[in-house]
């Protein structure tokens, strides 16, 4: 029992953040679409988009939905926390960048 | 203490006062909790069911709570809830061949839990989680250590938890008091086919303390399902007993019927406004 409770404690403790934090090798993905960005843009757009959509609902892996579904689901959360439009650009340029392909 | 308060009224009363908003808090697992927490404002009623039968003796156990649930601030909720629990029994307990017999008793309860960390954001989740409960036969105080953890489509949750309580009985005319301190530890792992549906596994140990020393101890495991929409979500769990490594008896060497059941059976269904 002792050694069952001691190993998930280390699964937790050895784990790394499910969200991805944007790279270098991001940022080349990233360059080929057109837009020109900073892995510390990136990492902003990260920033924001915890702290603008974990205030209403748990978060999501961008992972999780196909960039069809978000094409659907961002326009209609903009709308419900009254996002800027730099705001929501942001928000949507870090979570294309590993939606579900 | 509860025969002098209208609970309904007092519980609806809650209710009104609480600001409108709507955003769900679903539950993956029927017995462990997950580190998520409802946001400022938004508002859940939740409604279990834990059906647990059969001991050494005959025993049927219906517990039910309805639960209100509702953000404070960011990272912190709150619940009331107000619970019932009817059990049948033989009335001789382990000394089996008495006659059949059924009590109900009401408790209200008010939880509280903190999150600390994201389950998705950061490393791993991690909220603090405390609740008491206050009703005709029992007080009860309860801390939870809540972890979890979200990989893609899988959900792993891990929780500790300490609890005491203090319960009273009639026998032969008179009230006994009953102190137990319980020392339990839930971990579940659910897979995800959809973003709606999910199945897994449940583990659970509880531990009873009596006068400080370890009296009663039970592993169950078995699996989960749910399922989670905009609206509703559900929560079901089988979760029989598989060892009993202190307190069983002859009857069941590796089992402990003797004070926990053969199994609990648990749904948990959700609505929120």
């Amino acid at each position: 029992m002792k050694r069952s409770a001691i190993s998930v404690i280390l699964f937790f403790l050895g784990c790394s953040s499910s969200l991805p934090i944007p790279t270098a090798s991001d940022l080349l993905e990233h360059s080929n679409n057109g837009d020109v960005v900073t892995v510390e843009e990136l990492k902003e757009d990260r920033s924001l988009y915890i702290a603008k959509c974990s205030g209403c609902h748990g978060l999501y892996l961008p992972s999780q939905y196909s960039g069809k579904e978000w094409q659907t689901i961002l326009p209609m959360m903009n709308e419900k926390s009254r996002l800027s439009e730099t705001e929501a650009i942001r928000i949507k340029r870090y979570i294309f960048l590993y939606s579900m392909h | 203490m509860l025969r002098h308060v209208n609970v309904p009224i007092l519980f609806f009363a809650v209710l009104m006062i609480i600001p409108e908003f709507a955003v769900s808090n679903e539950r993956r697992f029927g017995y462990a909790y997950e580190s998520s927490v409802l946001p400022p404002g938004a508002r859940e009623i939740e409604i279990w069911n834990t059906d647990r039968r059969g001991r050494t003796y005959f025993y049927r156990r219906m517990d039910q709570r309805i639960e209100y649930e509702f953000g404070v601030s960011n990272n912190l909720m709150s619940a009331f809830y107000l619970n019932t629990t009817t059990r049948t029994r033989d009335s001789n307990g382990e000394n089996a061949g008495g006659s059949k017999s059924s009590s109900t008793s009401f408790a209200i309860s008010n939880e509280w839990k903190y999150k600390l960390m994201d389950r998705v954001a950061d490393p791993f989740g991690l909220a603090l989680y405390g609740e008491g409960t206050m009703g005709t036969d029992k007080f009860e105080i309860e801390a939870k250590i809540i972890a979890d953890k979200q990989l893609q489509n899988l959900l792993i949750a891990f929780d500790l938890v300490g609890e005491y309580e203090s319960s009273s009985d009639v026998v032969n005319g008179s009230e006994v008091i009953a102190e137990e301190y319980k020392v339990k530890a839930d971990a579940g792992a659910a897979f995800f086919f959809s973003n709606s549906f999910g199945t897994g596994i449940e583990l659970r140990t509880e531990n009873i303390f009596v006068g400080g020393s370890l009296q009663h101890s039970a592993i169950f495991a078995g699996p989960t399902v749910s399922y989670a929409s905009e609206e509703i979500w559900a929560t079901l769990t089988f979760l029989p007993q598989i060892y009993g490594p202190k307190g069983g008896t002859t009857v069941s060497k590796n089992l402990n019927f003797d004070e926990f059941e053969k199994i609990q059976i648990r749904l948990l269904l959700s609505f929120h406004f």
